[in-house]
């Protein structure tokens, strides 16, 4: 033991009612590590510049947070069974081509194959994983080169543009606001509480947990793995879906490229959110605080205008590490 | 005499893991040379080995990674740090600017297996973070425009051959893979990191260095990927720093995968993860040259992974929990 390591135990000797409040600090810390980073980068964003905290650039921070954001409410799941799923951004990408695609057939038609489309590539994916017993990050490894593919195929690797005059409402999907704030928006929220309650309240909810925290323990308890296993990513398949048509009534045409390197901002805004990559320990609403980080971000460096793009590559991988470094530091500072 | 004739899967598990991919390669060919018009030429062989080149190059040093239950996805970006650095420092000569870009190879590795090691993060999430710092660093590097390299000796070098024959991007290949192969099957450093995959704690028990192993197999991972800028920048003659090495890292991990080296570590097969990159490569010639298209590839690509892992992993678990 070296002095300095004395010392400081001397200190928390000493003074009990510091140490307690370190503690304290540091409990805060680690619960709210997000919440705190949010507020600061929120804080600094509002204070540097006028335009930011506007009711307008707001709804565009909701509107871009929407459709990363409704992905990485499933991916949230899929990490909290402590499993991986990298083809959400080419199962993204077939279900808004394939809206495209089928959008002159009646946008009922065209909306529902596609997220027929995303509930079928989450299925196998499930199947893969459940059934071949395939390392969850081979299987999606694969679904993402698959579905990539079939993109390509199914257009030619062209831009398949939706016709204007087809439906109102599906475009509304995209652009339509209420009372100022964008539709997406407001369907990414209700998805998020609905989520939120779901994880915390069904047994279903419960059972995703326990199989990540330790999932033979799950097993005996008479959990049926396969299951859950199947349903978080039957449902993240759909959510991609939902997402990857939304971004289509958006830009109201389908982009076989669309939703390249989602899985990783997806998984990104997952661990800002304090989810564990081993399973077991998280939240929607880390998941929600942590996509509106990498939102605001963004719209810092579209603010700012001078700093060139390569820089915000460079800060969001050094935030990311930073983060797990923290929590892990955090982790094994409580238990010697 | 009875077990003679029955299959033991324990054994079917490890002939295939250890077959299955020489297996699937040799049925590529003999589909190839019935339904491709000019496959089975001396030119279609060589493109095959040339174009693999640096996804093999790579897979090797993934394979030692992958072997100690680990991943590295950002070769790709780590690949076009490299390449930056390469063109950049093109000027000051040839050598003064190959040895930085190996050196920087090593480094951008070394900076993953320590964080890795040293706080014992996922490498999936620890390199999910360096991928992006590392392309933004080859962009900065690169102020995002296409560099080129301007050296003719270097650009000559992808026509260079070996003895007159043997394409020089085949004999790097080799020459690794051999170097490669030495350290995992002769050395201490080769059994630790079989160890560390097998069960980290206890090879940390037995007196494993571990946070040393483990730093130097992602440095070794990094010198790979900067042996595979250097070969990009001699065929292409310049250097894309927001392009280059994109998308490299499914590659490099799926012929690993194919390859039979379990995603979850322990066992390294080092010739195998070889053969995986040529099959990846001779799924794409074969796509190209029945003039089938491109998106095609992607989807026949997904169908061997999953086969031949899904084959390897059904044997695997009738025999037991690990091989």
């Amino acid at each position: 033991m070296n002095s300095a390591q004395i010392e400081r135990n001397q200190n928390t000797t000493a003074n009990p009612a510091v140490s307690k409040l370190a503690c304290r600090l540091f409990g805060v810390l680690k619960a709210e590590g997000v919440m705190v980073c949010f507020l600061i980068i929120f804080t600094f964003a509002a204070v540097n510049y006028d335009m930011f905290f506007t009711a307008r650039n707001i709804a565009n921070l909701l509107l871009s947070a929407s459709i990363i954001g409704i992905v990485a409410l499933g991916m949230t799941m899929v990490i909290l069974t402590g499993g991986i799923d990298l083809s959400v951004g080419s199962v993204f990408a077939l279900s808004g081509v394939i809206a495209a695609i089928y959008a002159p057939f009646g946008i009922v038609t065209a909306v529902a194959l596609g997220l027929l489309s995303g509930l079928l590539c989450g299925l196998i994916n499930g199947l893969i994983i459940t059934r071949l017993k395939i390392e969850p990050f081979v299987a999606t490894l694969a679904m993402l080169i698959g579905a990539r593919g079939l993109c390509h195929l199914l257009t030619h690797s062209l831009i398949i543009s939706i016709d204007g005059s087809v439906s109102g409402w599906f475009t509304s999907l995209g652009r339509g606001k209420i009372i100022g704030i964008p539709i997406s928006g407001l369907i990414f929220i209700i998805l998020a509480i609905i989520i939120s309650i779901f994880l915390r309240s069904t047994v279903l909810g419960r059972n995703i947990y326990a199989v990540g925290d330790n999932e033979a323990g799950a097993r005996l308890s008479g959990i049926r793995i396969n299951r859950v296993k199947l349903f978080v990513y039957t449902t993240n398949g759909l959510l991609a879906a939902f997402a990857g048509i939304i971004l289509s009534a958006k830009l109201g045409m389908g982009q076989p490229t669309a939703g390249d390197m989602y899985e990783m901002e997806a998984i990104l805004a997952v661990v800002l959110g304090g989810t564990l990559i081993t399973g077991g320990v998280g939240r929607i609403r880390g998941t929600v605080i942590g996509i509106f980080i990498l939102v605001m971000i963004n719209n810092i460096f579209n603010l700012q205008g001078i700093i060139e793009t390569w820089y915000r590559h460079i800060i969001l991988g050094s935030i990311l590490l930073a983060v797990v470094i923290f929590q892990k530091v955090l982790l094994i500072g409580k238990q010697p | 005499m009875r077990e003679h004739w029955q299959i033991d899967p324990a054994r079917a598990a490890n002939y295939f893991s250890r077959y299955g991919v020489i297996i699937t390669a040799v049925i590529l060919v003999i589909m190839n040379i019935i339904y491709t018009p000019n496959f089975f030429s001396i030119n279609t062989l060589w493109n095959l080995v040339i174009q693999s080149s640096i996804v093999a190059l790579m897979t090797l040093g993934m394979t030692i990674v992958i072997t100690t239950a680990g991943i590295d996805i950002s070769v790709g970006a780590a690949m076009a740090v490299c390449g930056a650095v390469l063109a950049k420092y093109m000027p000051c000569g040839i050598a003064a600017a190959l040895a930085l870009t190996l050196l920087t190879g090593i480094v951008l590795g070394m900076i993953n297996g320590y964080i890795i090691g040293r706080f014992n993060i996922q490498p999936i999430i620890v390199t999910l973070a360096t991928m992006m710092s590392y392309r933004g660093l080859a962009q900065m590097i690169g102020e995002g425009r296409k560099m080129p390299v301007e050296a003719e000796v270097f650009n000559n070098l992808s026509y260079y051959k070996v003895f007159g024959t043997i394409p020089v991007q085949l004999f790097i290949v080799l020459l690794f893979a051999l170097v490669i192969y030495i350290l995992m099957r002769k050395t201490t450093f080769g059994r630790q990191v079989e160890a560390i995959g097998g069960n980290e704690k206890a090879a940390r028990i037995a007196g494993v260095n571990t946070f040393r192993v483990i730093l130097v197999s992602y440095a070794i991972c990094g010198l790979a990927a900067s042996f595979g800028a250097i070969l990009e920048a001699a065929r292409l003659s310049s250097v894309d720093v927001t392009n280059m090495g994109k998308y490299i890292e499914f590659d490099v991990v799926a012929a690993v995968a194919i390859g039979g080296t379990f995603l979850s570590g322990g066992k390294a097969r080092i010739l195998n993860s070889l053969i995986g990159a040529w099959v990846m490569r001779l799924i794409t010639i074969t796509v190209n040259m029945n003039n089938i298209e491109y998106a095609y590839s992607l989807i026949i690509k997904t169908l061997v992974i999953i086969l031949a892992v899904a084959v390897s992993s059904l044997l695997n678990r009738s025999e037991g929990k690990n091989i």
